[in-house]
C-alpha cells in the first residue's frame, strides 16, 4: 500500500539536507523570496537541534547522555528535555512498543558502524538491574543517568519535533500556507487549502484539513531499524504505519509505535483522541484502520 | 486517558506538563515530581551573566552556557524585540527570569550585580560594547573578530589592560580539548608531522540567499539609524558591509587562520591574496577569498593556503591540515574530518597507538608472521584518529575556561592580546586583496 500527498498549486519549495535525509518545505502566501529567506531561518533552526538531538554527532546532548556514568547528571537542551518527556509519554501511551532507548540495538541491526564517539563507552555493567534509564530535572535543565546500558536515539520523534520547532518558526514569520516535509516520513501542514493523501489497494482519497501533521514508518528504506524491546512479546511487525496527530513528533513517534502494535492496541490508542488515526498495513497486504480521520 | 500533549501542537516541557505526568514511566524515563520540588536556585557563588547580542552567534552561545554549572542569568540585550524575546522564552525554558533591554548602557545602568557580559553583536559593536564593559569593572567574553578596524581590536586589548578585567575573545578552538591534544601532543610532544612545512584549511559554504526577517518584526527607522544600520536589510545581513564587517574572510576565515598562528607557534611574516565580489548582486565583500601567509617557524620557512567560498560547498566541511615531512595532521571541530596520515619515511607510530595519542582506524593489520606474508584482498592504508571526544557544545568548553578563569581557576586560553596578535594577520588580507600585491607584515603590527 501507498500513501501520496498531493500539493496544492503555487508553492515555492524550498529543500534542505539535515538529519541523514532530506527536507522540503512547500510554502506559499507570500512572494518566493520572503518564502525563501524564511526557510533559511528554519533550516538553520532544524541544523541547530540536530546538532542537539542527534545520535550520531559527537557533541550532541544524546551523545552526552549515552556517554555518561551511571549516576550523573547531564545537563541538556530544553529541546531534548522535551523530546525526553514526549518519549515517555508516547512509551506510556503505546504500552513500551515506543522506546528510545534502543540506540544500540539499533545500530547493531541496521548493520551500522558505532559512532566514533561511543567506541568506548562500556557495554551495560553485568548485574545491572531493569529500571527506568533517566529522570528529567526539567527545572535544573538536566538529565539524571540512572543506569548505563541501552542507548537513547529519538530517531524520528527527534526529526518530528524539528518540524514543529520549524513550523513554530514560520508561524512567526505569519507564514500560514504550506506543508513542510522531512524525508517523506514527517509531514506538517501550516494551512491552506487542497490538501488530500492518496491510498492505493483499494484507492481512495482522503481530504486533509489545512494543519495536519502525518508521520510515516515502515521497512523500505531501512530493513529491520525498529526494534521491539518490550519483554514478552514477539509481535510480527507491520510493513507500513501512517498515524495522523496533532504535532509531527507524535505522529512520528507512534507511527514508529504501530508497526509493533495489534488492532486492539491501536484502537485503544485513537480511542484516546480524535485527532489520532492510525492506518496500519501489514506485509501481506491487509490492512487496518483506526480513528474517524481514516476511517 | 487524554494524550498529555494532544493539545500541544509543539511539544515543550513545563511546569504544568510535568505536573500531570509526574512519576509516570515510560520506556526507561522517569517524568520526576522531585524536580519541582527543587526550583532553580542559583548557586551562592553563581556568577551573574547578561547576554548582549542574541542573533545567530548569541544564542550558539546561550545554548552552550546552559551546560555550565554555576551561572545565573540576569539580562540579555538586542536592539531587536524579536530576539530579546527569543532570549528571554529560551532561558525561561531553562529556568532562568531575565530581563530584556534593547540598549546596553541602559542595561549597564540597572543591572548592578553582573560580573561578566557574553558580547556578541556585530562586529563593528564589538570594540564600543567591550570597552563600556570593562570600563564598567566586568569580566567580557567577546566573540571575534575582536572588531571592524585594526584600531578597534587595539582598543580592546588597552581597556582589557587599564581595567584589570579578562577579555576572553571567541576563537573556541583555542580551547577545544581535540585541537589542544593536536598541538600539545601530536605536533609538539610526539612530532608525528616531523617537521611541519605547509598548512592548507578551507571553508566552504553553499550559496545562501540574504537574509529576511519577519515582516511584523520591523525595527523602527529611527532605532535602526541610531545603532548605525541604513536599513533593516542592512541590519539583518550587516556581515556584508564594508562599514560593518570584514566580510567572509574576517568572520570564517578569523577561526582557521587563526589556527595557522597557532599552530605555527608564530606570526606570518606576508599574505598574498585574491577574490573578488564576483558573484552577489549587492553584498559589499569579497564572496571569495584565496590566500597564501607565509611564516618563519622555529623550525624553518612554512607556507599555508587559506580559501575561503561562499557560493559552493563543495562537499562541505571545514578544516585546517597541517603538512610535515614525517605526517600531517587534519583537524576540524567535525570529527569525522579529523585524520592523521603517516608518511612512508616516518618512524613507526606503534608507539604513539599504545599511549592513545592515535588510534588506529579503518584496517587493522594482522600481526605478521615471520617469513610468512599474508595473502588476500586489497588491504587499505592504514588511517589514525585522534582519540578524543568533545561530548557538548562546540563553544561551551571555550566559555567554561572564561567563566574558570573569573573564578582563579584557570587561565584564559585566548585573552585579547592574543587574540590580537592573531586578528592582526587577517586584518591585512583583504586589503592584500584590494592591492593584488603581497602584504609584508611589520613586528610592530602584531603588537599592541
Amino acid at each position: 500500500m501507498n500513501f501520496r500527498l498531493t500539493l496544492p498549486a503555487g508553492l515555492t519549495a524550498c529543500t534542505h539536507a539535515a538529519m541523514a535525509t532530506e527536507w522540503v518545505f512547500h510554502l506559499g502566501g507570500h512572494d518566493p523570496i520572503y518564502l525563501r529567506q524564511a526557510a533559511t531561518e528554519a533550516f538553520a533552526l532544524i541544523d541547530q537541534l540536530e546538532g542537539n538531538l542527534s545520535f550520531y554527532r559527537e557533541s550532541s546532548d544524546v551523545t552526552r547522555l549515552n556517554r555518561a556514568a551511571r549516576g550523573t547528571e547531564v545537563a541538556v537542551s530544553p529541546d531534548t528535555l522535551a523530546c525526553l518527556a514526549l518519549a515517555a509519554e508516547v512509551a506510556h501511551l503505546t504500552g513500551g512498543a515506543f522506546d528510545a532507548f534502543t540506540g544500540r540495538a539499533s545500530v547493531a541491526a541496521k548493520g551500522q558502524e558505532i559512532p566514533l564517539s561511543l567506541h568506548d563507552v562500556p557495554n551495560p555493567i553485568a548485574g545491572d538491574q531493569p529500571g527506568p534509564m533517566v529522570r528529567l530535572q526539567p527545572e535544573l535543565g538536566r538529565v539524571h543517568k540512572l543506569r548505563a546500558g541501552p542507548w537513547l536515539d529519538l530517531g524520528a520523534l527527534g526529526k518530528g519535533y524539528a518540524l514543529d520547532q520549524a513550523a513554530a518558526l514560520l508561524a512567526e514569520w505569519e507564514i500560514t500556507t504550506g506543508c513542510l516535509i522531512a524525508g517523506g516520513s514527517s509531514l506538517r501542514g501550516l494551512g491552506g487549502d487542497g490538501w488530500s493523501l492518496e491510498i492505493d489497494e483499494p484507492r481512495s482519497v482522503l481530504p486533509l484539513p489545512g494543519k495536519f501533521c502525518l508521520g510515516a514508518s515502515g521497512f523500505q528504506y531501512q530493513p529491520g531499524h525498529i526494534i521491539d524491546s518490550r519483554p514478552n512479546f514477539a509481535v510480527q511487525p507491520a510493513a507500513r504505519a501512517l498515524v495522523l496527530a496533532p504535532s509531527a513528533a507524535l505522529a512520528d513517534a507512534l507511527s514508529t509505535a504501530a508497526l509493533l502494535l495489534n488492532t486492539s492496541q491501536l484502537t485503544q490508542l485513537t480511542a484516546q483522541d480524535p485527532r489520532i488515526a492510525s492506518l496500519v498495513c501489514t506485509s501481506s497486504g491487509q490492512s487496518y484502520r483506526q480513528g474517524a480521520p481514516f476511517a | 486517558m487524554t494524550l498529555p500533549l494532544a493539545s500541544a501542537p509543539t511539544p515543550s516541557v513545563d511546569r504544568r506538563e510535568f505536573m500531570r505526568t509526574s512519576l509516570l514511566v515510560g520506556g526507561g524515563i522517569l517524568l520526576g515530581a522531585p524536580a519541582f520540588l527543587r526550583a532553580q536556585t542559583p548557586r551562592a557563588d553563581a556568577l551573574q551573566v547578561a547576554i548582549v547580542g542574541l542573533g545567530v552567534q548569541g544564542r550558539i552561545l546561550l545554548d552552550a552556557m546552559l551546560g555550565i554549572p554555576g551561572l545565573n542569568f540576569r539580562a540579555v540585550c538586542d536592539i531587536w524585540s524579536f530576539s530579546r524575546t527569543y532570549g528571554q522564552n529560551r532561558l525561561g525554558k531553562a529556568g532562568f527570569k531575565v530581563a530584556a533591554y534593547a540598549d546596553i548602557e541602559d542595561m549597564l545602568a540597572k543591572e548592578k550585580s553582573l560580573d561578566a557580559v557574553i558580547i556578541a553583536t556585530p562586529d563593528f559593536w564589538h570594540a564600543p560594547h567591550t570597552n563600556l564593559c570593562l570600563k564598567a569593572g566586568l569580566h567580557v567574553y567577546c566573540e571575534k573578530m575582536m572588531s571592524n578596524t585594526i584600531e578597534g581590536a587595539r582598543s580592546i586589548v588597552r581597556t582589557m589592560r587599564e581595567s584589570g578585567k579578562l577579555c576572553q575573545i571567541g576563537h573556541q578552538r583555542r580551547s577545544n580539548p581535540r585541537y589542544r591534544h593536536a598541538l600539545d601532543n601530536i605536533i609538539k610532544k610526539a612530532r608525528l608531522p616531523g617537521r611541519l612545512t605547509n598548512a592548507n584549511a578551507q571553508w566552504n559554504r553553499a550559496v545562501t540567499p540574504d537574509a529576511g526577517w519577519p515582516k511584523n518584526a520591523e525595527i523602527p527607522a529611527d532605532v535602526l539609524k541610531k545603532y548605525g544600520f541604513k536599513d533593516m536589510h542592512q541590519f539583518r545581513n550587516w556581515r556584508w558591509y564594508r562599514d560593518l564587517s570584514g566580510g567572509p574572510i574576517s568572520d570564517l576565515g578569523a577561526h582557521q587562520i587563526d589556527i595557522f598562528n597557532w599552530f605555527f607557534q608564530s606570526n606570518p611574516t606576508s599574505v598574498i591574496a585574491s577574490g573578488g565580489a564576483d558573484y552577489y548582486k549587492g553584498r559589499e565583500w569579497y564572496d571569495n577569498v584565496m590566500a597564501i601567509f607565509e611564516y618563519t617557524t622555529p623550525e624553518g620557512k612554512a607556507r599555508a593556503f587559506y580559501q575561503v567560498l561562499t557560493t559552493t560547498s563543495a562537499g562541505g566541511g571545514y578544516f585546517e591540515q597541517f603538512m610535515g615531512d614525517e605526517g600531517s595532521v587534519k583537524i576540524s571541530e567535525n570529527p569525522a574530518l579529523t585524520k592523521v596520515y603517516r608518511e612512508d619515511r616516518a618512524p613507526d607510530w606503534e608507539k604513539w597507538v599504545e599511549l592513545n595519542y592515535i588510534k588506529k582506524s579503518a584496517y587493522v593489520a594482522a600481526a605478521p608472521t615471520a617469513g610468512k606474508v599474508d595473502v588476500r584482498e586489497t588491504a587499505p592504508l592504514v588511517a589514525y584518529e585522534l582519540p578524543i571526544v568533545l561530548d557538548k557544545p562546540l563553544h561551551q568548553p571555550h566559555l567554561e575556561n572564561f567563566f574558570a578563569a573569573i573564578r582563579g581557576q584557570a587561565t584564559l586560553t585566548c585573552d585579547a592580546a592574543h587574540a590580537f596578535a592573531s586578528e592582526a594577520a587577517i586584518f591585512q588580507v583583504n586589503p592584500a586583496v584590494a592591492a593584488r600585491s603581497a602584504y609584508d607584515y611589520k613586528p610592530s603590527d602584531f603588537i599592541v
